[in-house]
C-alpha cells in the first residue's frame, strides 16, 4: 500500500487483525517468562525506546532532511530532564515532558538555522551538531557530570493509583516496561496520523520538489522546521524517559555512533514503511541479544546481517512484506483495496 | 480592464549577461496575454523575476496594486500568482490524484490540529477537495490514468497534469510557461479547454507559447527578444511586425 | 616559551596528521562522489596493523609503517571493489555500508587486542634539546614524515598520469570514461592511496598516544571538518584547514579544556557551513 495521504482509504482486514495479536503479545509479553525474566524485560524496554526514536526520525526524513544526530537530541532530553528533576525537585513525570517540549524548542531553532542547507551539507552540518552536543555534555562538568557517569537524579519512584493500587518502579522493571510501551504505541500514533493528514502530504512535496511546492504555496522553511521540531520532540521525549529508567547517563550513548546506529536501525527497517523502524530496531537489537553466548564476537553477526540487507534487500527489511501483503490478500479474498 | 500585473524596467544580470533587460509591460485584468520570442529570449526568467524564484537586479514588479518584487515564492503563491514550468515539474513520487490533491493546499486552508486529529470538519474538507479534484480531472482527460505515478506518466500527460494542477490552485493570475509543449493534438484540445475553463472561472493568463493554435487564443502579445520587448499588440498586428520577423527568422526576412 | 614550542609543535603535528587522513577522505569523495564514513576506522586499523607487523616481524618501525600502508592500500581496493563501487550512488546504502565496515573493523580489533594499552614503538624514541626547549623527538619526526608524504602526494597528483586522470574523474565522471579513462581503476587507486595516507597518520599518531579501538570516530569527524572548511573538492584547502583545525585543536583546550576545545571546533565548522557551505576555497554550493 502506497504510502499516501488520505486518499488511500482504509486499511485491509489482515492487517487490522496483526496488529491486534501483536498489541495483545506485547501486553502479555512480561508475564511469560521468555530468556530468564529481568533482562529480557530490559531488551525490550530498549526496543521500545529506539522504536520511538527511529520513526520519529523517519519523520523528519519524510520532509527530505537525512539528519545524523538523533542521539544527540535523546541526550539533550535526557539531560534536561534528569537535571531539571534533580536539581529542582520537579518530578520527573513532569520533566520528562518539559525536557521533550525543551528539546523541540532548540530543534526548532536549530532547524532554522539548518534549513537553508540542502541535502548532503544538511546531513554533514548535522554531524557536527551532534558531536558538539555530545562535547557540550562533556564540558559542563559542574552540570552533567562531565564524561563519567551522571547519577542519583531521580527515578520514576512509587506511583499511587486509586483502583489498580501501589506501582513502584524502583522494584521491578516491569512497570518502566508498560510506561515505555503506551509511549511507543502513542508515538507510533501521534506519527502516523500526522503522515496521513495533508502535514504528512506537505512533507512529501517538499521533499520531492520545493520549487514545485513553493509554487502552490507551501513553505519550505515552514515545513522543514515544523518536522525536525516534532521529530525531536519524540526524541528527547524518549531519551528523559529511558533516563529516567536506568537511572544512569554518559555522554557516550548519545554521540556521533549512536546517531549513525539509529540512522542504520531506519534504513536497514526501510525509510520508505511506516513500521520500517520498528522491523530495523527489532532485528539490530534482537539479533545481538540472541548471540549474546558468541560474546565479544557477536558484533561480527550483527555485521553480517547488515551487509546482507544492504545488498540484497536495498530497500530496507519492510519491504519484503510487500509481497507477502499481496499474497495474504488475495488468500484472505478481503481488504478494502 | 485595470492592469492586474504592472512590470516596470524589469532587469536581471547574470554576470555580465542580462537576460531580461528594462522590460516594461502590463497584464489587464480577465485577459490571455501571449508571451512569445525565440528560445533563450528570457521568457522563462520573466516567470521566474514575478514569482521570486529569482532576484531581479533592478526593476519593480506590482501586482493588484501591491509591491511584491522579491517576495518569496510561496508568498507570491498565497498573493494568487500561479505557475506552471515548462519541464513539467511535478511532484514524481505521488500518483497523479495526489499531485493535484496537494495542489489544494491553499485552498484547503486545513490546520495542522484539525488533521491531526481527523475532525470530521476535516474529512469533510478533503471528500469536497476529492470531488474537486476528480472533476478537474475529467476535463483534462486523465481520470484514468489517476493512480499512476508522476514519474511514470509519459511526457504529453504530464504537461496536462501541470494543467490539472493550475486549475487547482485557481489562482487570480496563472503563468503558464509551454503548456502544450510536446502535446499531440487530442492533448492540445484538453489543454486548449481547460484553459478556457480557467479564464472563464476569472482567471488572467499570461502564457508563453509557440503553438499557433493557442496563439490565436490571446487577446494580446508581448514579444521579447534578448530579455527586451520588442513588439506588442493583438496577434495579427506583430506577426508581421519587422523586427518581430527579425528575431525569429534573422535579417533579410520577409513575409 | 617551553609551553609555547611545545604547544606549537603539537599544533603542527595534530595539522599534519589531520591533513593525512583527511587527504585520503577528501580524495575518495572527490573521485568517487561517495562519503566514507569508515575512513576513521580504516586509520585506526592502520595503526593497528602497524603495532602487529612490528612486533610479529620484529621490523622497524619505519618498515612496519610502510608495510601497513601496503597491506591497507590492498584493503582498500578491496572495499571499493566490494562495497562502494556497487553502493557510490546511493547515499543511505553507502552510510549503512560504513556503519557495517566500522562494526568489523572495530570487532576485529576489540576482539585481538582488547583491553590491554598498546603503543606503536617509535620511529624515533627519546628526547633532544633545541636552544632552551626540550622536544620530543617522536612528535618531530611525524611532523616531518607527514609533511614529506604530502608534498609526495601533491607532486603524484600534479606530475604523474593516474594522478591527472584522479582528477579528470573528479571534475566529470562520464566525461573520463568516454575519453578512455579507466574510472574503476581510477576509483580503486584513488581508495589505495587513501586508505595508505590513513594508515601512516594511523601509525604515527600510534606512537605518540596509546592504542584505542575507537581512534577513529574522532578522526573520521577531524577530517570532515578539514573538508568541510576548505571546501568539498578542494585538495590544496586541506593544508589551511588543517592548520586551522591543528592549532585551535592544540591550544583552546589549554585555556577551556578537552571538551571545551571540542565545542570551539565544532562550533567553528558549523558555522562555516551555516555562512558559507562552498568551505573557504570550494566551488559555489
Amino acid at each position: 500500500m502506497k504510502e499516501g495521504p488520505k486518499t488511500s482509504n482504509g486499511t485491509s482486514l489482515p492487517k487490522y487483525a496483526l496488529l491486534f495479536v501483536a498489541a495483545v503479545l506485547l501486553i502479555i509479553l512480561p508475564f511469560l517468562g521468555i530468556g530468564g525474566g529481568p533482562y529480557f524485560i530490559h531488551i525490550c524496554i530498549l526496543i521500545f525506546t529506539f522504536v520511538i526514536v527511529t520513526s520519529s526520525l523517519r519523520t523528519i526524513y519524510l520532509s527530505g532532511q537525512a539528519s545524523v544526530a538523533p542521539a544527540a537530541f535523546m541526550g539533550i532530553g535526557a539531560y534536561t530532564s534528569a537535571i531539571t528533576s534533580a536539581r529542582l525537585g520537579v518530578s520527573p513525570w513532569a520533566t520528562m515532558f518539559i525536557a521533550a517540549l525543551g528539546t523541540m524548542a532548540v530543534a526548532a531553532a536549530v532547524g532554522y538555522i539548518f534549513s537553508r542547507l540542502r541535502a548532503i551539507y544538511f546531513s554533514v552540518v548535522t554531524v557536527f551538531f551532534g558531536v558538539g552536543v555530545e562535547a557540550l555534555i562533556r564540558a559542563l562538568e559542574s552540570l552533567t557530570g562531565g564524561r563519567t557517569a551522571l547519577v542519583g537524579y531521580p527515578g520514576f519512584g512509587i506511583l499511587r493509583i486509586s483502583g489498580i493500587g501501589v506501582i513502584d518502579f524502583a522494584s521491578s522493571k516491569i512497570p518502566a516496561y508498560y510506561l515505555l510501551l503506551i509511549l511507543a504505541a502513542l508515538t507510533l500514533l501521534a506519527l502516523y496520523r500526522l503522515e496521513r493528514s495533508r502535514t504528512g502530504m506537505n512533507w512529501a512535496a517538499v521533499a520531492q520538489s520545493p520549487l514545485v511546492a513553493s509554487s502552490i504555496g507551501i513553505s519550505e522553511v515552514k515545513f522543514r522546521v515544523l518536522a525536525f521540531s516534532v521529530g525531536c520532540f519524540f526524541a528527547g521525549l524518549a531519551g528523559a524517559a529511558y533516563g529516567h529508567y536506568s537511572g544512569v547517563l554518559a555522554p557516550g550513548s548519545y554521540g556521533l555512533m549512536s546517531s549513525i546506529a539509529i540512522v542504520t536501525y531506519l534504513l536497514l527497517g526501510g525509510q520508505k514503511y511506516f513500521f520500517g523502524p520498528v522491523l530495523g530496531v527489532v532485528i539490530l537489537v534482537a539479533v545481538p541479544e540472541f548471540f549474546r553466548s558468541a560474546k565479544e564476537y557477536a558484533p561480527y553477526i550483527t555485521g553480517g546481517v547488515m551487509l546482507v540487507v544492504i545488498f540484497l534487500i536495498p530497500e530496507g527489511l519492510a519491504s519484503l512484506t510487500k509481497p507477502a501483503w499481496l499474497w495474504l490478500r488475495r488468500t484472505a479474498g478481503k481488504g478494502a483495496q | 480592464m485595470s492592469a492586474i500585473l504592472d512590470i516596470n524596467g524589469l532587469t536581471k544580470f547574470f554576470g555580465g549577461l542580462a537576460a531580461v533587460n528594462d522590460l516594461t509591460m502590463d497584464v489587464r485584468e480577465g485577459e490571455i496575454l501571449g508571451l512569445m520570442g525565440p528560445n533563450g529570449a528570457g521568457k522563462t526568467t520573466v516567470f521566474n523575476l514575478i514569482t521570486g524564484v529569482l532576484h531581479p537586479t533592478e526593476g519593480k514588479v506590482v501586482f493588484q496594486g501591491k509591491d511584491i518584487t522579491g517576495h518569496k515564492p510561496h508568498t507570491v503563491a498565497k498573493y494568487g500568482i500561479g505557475r506552471t514550468f515548462q519541464f513539467a515539474y511535478l511532484f514524481p513520487d505521488f500518483t497523479v490524484l495526489q499531485n493535484v490533491v496537494a495542489s489544494f493546499y491553499l485552498d484547503a486552508k486545513c490546520g495542522f490540529w484539525e488533521g491531526f486529529f481527523n475532525t470530521g470538519g476535516y474529512r469533510r474538507k478533503e471528500e469536497r477537495v476529492l470531488e474537486e479534484v476528480m472533476e478537474i480531472l475529467r476535463m483534462v482527460g486523465l481520470e484514468h490514468e489517476k493512480d499512476i505515478l508522476g514519474k511514470n506518466l509519459p511526457h504529453g500527460l504530464q504537461k496536462l497534469l501541470t494543467m490539472a494542477r493550475a486549475l487547482a490552485i485557481r489562482p487570480k493570475l496563472l503563468l503558464l510557461d509551454e503548456p502544450v509543449g510536446g502535446m499531440h493534438r487530442d492533448e492540445v484540445e484538453h489543454a486548449i479547454r481547460a484553459i478556457e475553463r480557467i479564464r472563464s472561472g476569472g482567471t488572467t493568463i499570461v502564457m508563453v507559447e509557440h503553438n499557433m493554435r493557442l496563439m490565436q487564443l490571446c487577446d494580446r502579445v508581448v514579444v521579447i527578444d534578448f530579455g527586451v520587448k520588442i513588439a506588442e499588440g493583438s496577434y495579427k498586428e506583430v506577426k508581421d511586425h519587422e523586427e518581430v520577423l527579425r528575431a525569429y527568422f534573422g535579417k533579410e526576412s520577409h513575409t | 616559551m617551553q609551553l609555547f614550542v611545545q604547544t606549537l609543535i603539537n599544533g603542527l603535528v595534530l595539522s599534519s596528521i589531520y591533513i593525512l587522513v583527511a587527504l585520503g577522505f577528501a580524495l575518495i569523495f572527490s573521485v568517487m562522489q561517495v562519503l566514507n564514513f569508515a575512513h576513521g576506522s580504516v586509520y585506526m586499523v592502520g595503526a593497528y596493523v602497524t603495532y602487529f607487523v612490528g612486533s610479529i616481524f620484529g621490523l622497524p618501525p619505519w618498515g612496519a609503517i610502510a608495510l601497513s600502508a601496503g597491506v591497507m592500500a590492498l584493503f582498500g581496493v578491496f572495499l571499493e571493489g566490494c562495497g562502494f563501487r556497487i553502493l557510490a550512488k546511493d547515499f543511505n546504502r553507502t552510510l549503512m555500508f560504513s556503519l557495517a565496515v566500522i562494526v568489523l573493523l572495530q570487532t576485529t580489533a576489540d576482539v585481538t587486542v582488547g583491553g590491554v594499552l598498546r603503543h606503536v614503538p617509535s620511529v624515533l624514541p627519546g628526547l633532544t634539546r633545541v636552544g632552551t626547549v626540550t622536544l620530543s623527538k617522536e612528535r618531530v619526526i611525524a611532523c616531518v614524515i607527514a609533511i614529506f608524504l604530502l608534498i609526495l602526494v601533491n607532486l603524484l597528483i600534479r606530475k604523474t598520469g593516474l594522478g591527472r586522470e584522479m582528477i579528470a574523474v573528479s571534475l566529470d565522471r562520464t566525461a573520463s570514461a568516454l575519453q578512455g579513462i579507466n574510472v574503476h581503476r581510477v576509483s580503486a587507486f584513488a581508495f589505495a592511496l587513501s586508505c595508505a595516507l590513513a594508515s601512516v597518520a594511523g601509525g604515527l599518531m600510534g606512537s605518540i598516544t596509546r592504542l584505542d579501538a575507537y581512534m577513529g570516530d574522532a578522526m573520521l569527524v577531524k577530517a570532515l571538518a578539514l573538508v568541510i572548511i576548505a571546501g568539498m573538492g578542494s585538495i590544496g584547502g586541506l593544508f589551511v584547514s588543517g592548520l586551522i583545525v591543528g592549532f585551535i585543536d592544540a591550544t583552546l583546550p589549554i585555556y577551556f579544556g578537552a571538551a571545551g576545545g571540542e565545542v570551539a571546533a565544532t562550533a567553528f565548522a558549523i558555522l562555516i557551513l551555516v555562512i558559507r557551505p562552498q568551505g573557504l576555497f570550494g566551488q559555489e554550493v
